[in-house]
Order: C-alpha cells, then structure tokens, then sequence
C-alpha cells in the first residue's frame, strides 16, 4: 500500500533522510519511530507529496506520488505535525472546505461529516470556531480531516502531541479502530504509545532505518543472549559455576542470588544451566529470557545508528 | 479550484478583511466622487478615477496580504498541498476570490455616475464604461502582484509594505521614464542601451495603457496586456511554490 525506494532528502549539504527503502501492506498498523529530528516529519511530507524527494519513490497504492500526485493523494488521510486549520472557520466548515478540497466521493457529506465528527468526539463543538478550540480539540478536527473521505491511507504525524492523557487514551483507541480499515502510518516518540497501537515497527535515526520489525522481534532480538538467573545457594560459587560454562561471555550479579549471563546463544545455554546447578546442589529459583523494553531498544538502535553516521 | 474560491470568498468576510476593503473602498471612492464631481459640478469621472488611483495603491495590498503568507504561517498550505488539486487551482482560486472583492467594491461605486444621471445630469456612458474597464484590468494585476508577494513571506505586514512598493513602481514607471529622456549622446552603444532600457521600462507602463481606456476606448491589445502582465505573475508565484517544495 505504501512503498518507499530508496527515498532521499537533502538541504544542501545536510542530509535529512538518507536512502530509505520499505513497504507497508494493506492493512498495517506501522510505528514510525525515531529521535527528534531523525527525518520523521521529512519523511511524511514526502510521502503525501508536501514536499518532494530529492531522490528516490514514493508509492502509495501503485501511484507515484510525484508522477501521478492526484491519484495517490486522493488515497491519503494525512495530519501533520501542526494540525493544518484555519482558525478563522467553524470546525463544520473546515471540514466541508476539506472534504470539497478532496473531491472524494461518499452518498451524502453530511452524513459522513457528521459520522466523523462522532467518531473523534468534537460534534459538541462542530459549530464553534477553531481558535477558540483548545489544543486537544484543534488535534481532533485536524484527525476529522485526515478521514474525511475515507482514505485508504492514515498517515498520521504524532498524532497525540499536546493532549492530556484521558484524550491521548480515547484517540489511541480511535487509531487502533481505524488500523481495523486503513493502512496506517503513526510517527511518535511515545514509545509506549506505538507499542499500543502497532504490530510493526520502523525505527529511524539520522534519516536512515535502524530498525523494522514486529514489537515481539524487536525486543527480543535486542536482548540478544541475555538470561537471568536466580539461584539459591553460596554466590561466589554459584558466579564460578556459570562463569565455566561452555560459550559463556560473562556473568554479573545484579541483586541478592541474582545474576545476568550474557551468551550469543542463550536459548540453547538454559538446559546447561540447569544442569550446572543441580551437579552443584544450587536450588535455581528462577531462569529467563531477558526482553529489552521497547524505550532499551530505541536507545540501543538510535545510538547505534548514530555512532555508524 | 472552486473549492479554494469558496473558502477564500468566505474568509474575506469571516475576517474584517473584507469588510475593511469594502469599507476604504466606499468611503474614499465617496469622497472622491464629492470632491472631483458635486463640488465641482461635472459629471465627468475622469479625475475621480485619476484620484483615487492613490487610495487604489493602499488598499489592494490589504485584499491580497494574508492570502499566502497566513497559510505558511499556519502551515495550513500543507492541507491545500497534500489534496489531489494542482498549484494552479490554487493560486487562481484565490485570485478570483480577490478580484470578486474587488469587483464588489467597484461595483458599488456606480452608484455615483446613476446618482448623477437620476438628477437629471448627462453622464458619457461609454467613456465610463472605458474607465470601469480600465479599472478592472488594474486590478487584474494588482491582485496578481500582491499575490506573488505574499507568497514571498509568511508575514502579512511585510506582505503589504512590499506590494505597496511593488505596485508604486509600476504606477511610476511612465513619470520616471520622462525624466530620462534628455539624453543626448553621440555614442552609440549609450544610446543603443539606452533605447533598450526604455523598451523594458514601457513593458512596465502600466498607466500608459489605462489612459486610452480612460478616455472610453477598449481596445484588445491592451486588454491582452493587463492579462499577461497579471498571467506572469501567477506563474511565478506558482513557480515560487513549487520551488519551495523541491529544496
């Protein structure tokens, strides 16, 4: 549905997305993750044809988004960073203005300005003027907008900034509704927002990916061959009995007959585990597969990506 | 483009915009008309349309400053941008929307040349008519040149000092071209450039051309210059947007 190669923006000298390359199939709930900066925002105003790339293709639907920009905006929803309103409307006819602007075709517009103002939860307000709306509200009818005409594509620019949080709440579970019929596209650096929302993840630093994968994927592999161990008995011991251990990199304790054993394949190095301590009379209370937090996997990605730049 | 011409005709007057042109418009086309036509007791419009020209360089600066300027400022364009229309539709939706203003306002003012012929005095319809278009065409380019203008700043009080500027050097051009004409030169490449230079100038003579429809004749080469004066300037301020988005 959406389908990005080899996707390049520079100012100048500065490179603000650098070469990137994914495909987003129908129906996906994607993560769009990165550290300020990282070419986030670039990345979704190239993909909605706001700005252009300096290299590469962005395809929504089959459509180049340069080549053939009416046919694949038609297919876009999208709410950028700054809520794109003019304050000096009613939220009813902003969105009238929008949905004409799209020229999307539905069997009548008010009912379906009217479903939507339900959907978002600013019908009490449809009357009012926007500037007179407060932050939270102006989010929600710059939301209004990106589905007005039912787009097959959300592509949604941190769409919770700067509202409280029973609102940020209502709205994740909105786009989590929304995922059940559109492909959509959420960028924010709420990690547990998107770890809510998404079943994928694409990490990006410094304009390049660092990262595309499944939650589960992402905080596993990240993890890498960490286990913990609880084991009962004398601790100096116990830290010699794994330390021996075949493929063992290292052993640390971290608490009271707690320790970390870090190993490239610790999967398999469990059932030795076990072995070991009942050879040495060391009752193990507890062994796991250490999993990095998705916030542990954005820092060790992030930074990575940046010591590579 | 229909939709940009509905918003911004709306936005005119759920702003003061509108209603503060129509206003300035009404109120010194009034004054005007008391000045150069009751007090002086001729039905001729030709000094009133003469006049007001000044009023006519302040105030449509203020019908054209928000136009682009606002939608950066509030980043509202990324909406028009993103939707499956052309740039073109745009920039012309918004100018027909300007000019409908406009157009309003210089309709009201007939109400002044009818006053006359109600009271009994006896009005040259045609050369009137010569003025009204005139009237338009100047405002067919002025519109233009405010737009290209605010599409250069996302501050609407620059947007409207620069389009003063702008078109008070269009309205000059014709006085400022006399002063240069004592030029008397054996050298021939000075006087080759100079002939040159006069060329460009009179390509900017804005007021040469409203003259012959002040004096009641339309004539097509003038309608077609006014047309593609205001044309260029639509095409650059697309040029300019689209520039913006490749860099």
């Amino acid at each position: 549905m959406i389908e990005l190669k080899g996707l390049t923006k520079r100012y100048g000298e500065k490179v603000a997305v650098d070469n990137l390359s994914f495909t987003i199939e129908k129906g996906e709930v994607v993560g769009f993750l990165g550290p300020n900066g990282a070419g986030k925002s670039t990345t979704m105003n190239m993909l909605t044809g706001y700005i252009s790339a300096t290299e590469g293709q962005a395809l929504i639907d089959g459509y180049d988004i340069l080549e053939t920009p009416n046919e694949a905006k038609r297919r876009i929803g999208y709410l950028p960073e700054q809520p794109p309103l003019y304050l000096d409307m009613t939220v009813d006819e902003y969105l009238r203005f929008a949905f004409n602007l799209k020229k999307a075709k539905v069997e009548d517009v008010k009912t379906h300005i009217d479903e939507i103002l339900e959907r978002v939860g600013i019908a009490p307000v449809k009357t009012r003027l926007i500037k007179n709306l407060s932050k939270g509200y102006r989010q929600r009818v710059g939301l209004a907008q990106a589905l007005l005409g039912n787009p097959e594509v959300l592509i949604l620019d941190e769409p919770t900034v700067g509202l409280d949080p029973a609102q940020m709440i209502e709205i994740r579970n909105l786009i989590r509704d929304l995922g059940k019929e559109h492909t959509v596209l959420l960028s924010s650096h709420i990690l547990h927002e998107v770890s809510e929302i998404c079943n994928r993840i694409i990490m990006i630093a410094h304009g390049k990916i660092v990262a595309d994968d499944s939650l589960e994927n992402l905080s596993h592999t990240a993890a890498g061959g960490r286990l913990i161990v609880e084991a009962e008995g004398d601790e100096t011991a116990i830290l010699a009995a794994l330390f021996t251990l075949p493929t063992v990199h290292g052993v640390t304790q971290i608490g009271a007959q707690r320790f970390m054993i870090e190993a490239p394949a610790s999967v398999e190095l469990r059932r030795a585990i076990f072995d070991r301590c009942v050879e040495r009379g060391f009752a193990l209370t507890q062994l796991k597969q250490e999993e990095l937090s998705l916030e542990e996997v954005f820092l060790q990605r992030t930074q990575e990506g940046g010591a590579n730049a | 483009m229909k939709a940009i011409f509905e918003k911004e005709w709306g936005l005119y007057f759920s702003t003061p915009i509108g209603y503060v042109f129509l206003g300035i418009f009404a109120f010194f086309s009034g004054l005007y008309f008391w000045m150069n036509n009751i007090l002086f007791g001729t039905t001729d419009f030709y000094a009133f349309f003469n006049g007001f020209l000044t009023i006519l360089l302040i105030i449509v600066p203020i019908l054209t400053m928000r136009s682009f300027s606002e939608e950066r400022k509030t980043r509202s364009d990324q909406l028009l941008l993103t939707a499956p229309i052309s740039v073109w539709d745009i920039i012309l939706g918004k100018f027909l929307a300007a000019f409908a203003v406009y157009a309003v306002a210089l309709a009201i003012t007939l109400i002044y040349p009818l006053i006359l012929a109600f009271m009994g005095g006896s009005i040259d319809w045609g050369v009137l008519f010569g003025s009204y278009i005139g009237y338009l065409m100047l405002g067919v380019v002025f519109i233009a040149g405010g737009l290209f203008v605010s599409n250069l700043t996302e501050s609407q009080v620059v947007a409207v000092i620069g389009t003063i500027g702008l078109l008070l050097i269009f309205v000059l051009v014709d006085s400022l071209a006399q002063y240069i004409t004592i030029l008397n030169t054996q050298n021939s490449v000075l006087a080759f450039l100079y002939r040159i230079f006069m060329t460009v100038l009179s390509w900017f003579a804005l007021m040469a051309r409203y003259e012959t429809f002040s004096l009641g004749m339309v004539e097509l080469p003038a309608l077609v210059y006014y047309l593609s004066f205001a044309a260029v300037f639509l095409f650059l301020t697309g040029m300019k947007i689209e520039q913006r988005r490749w860099n």
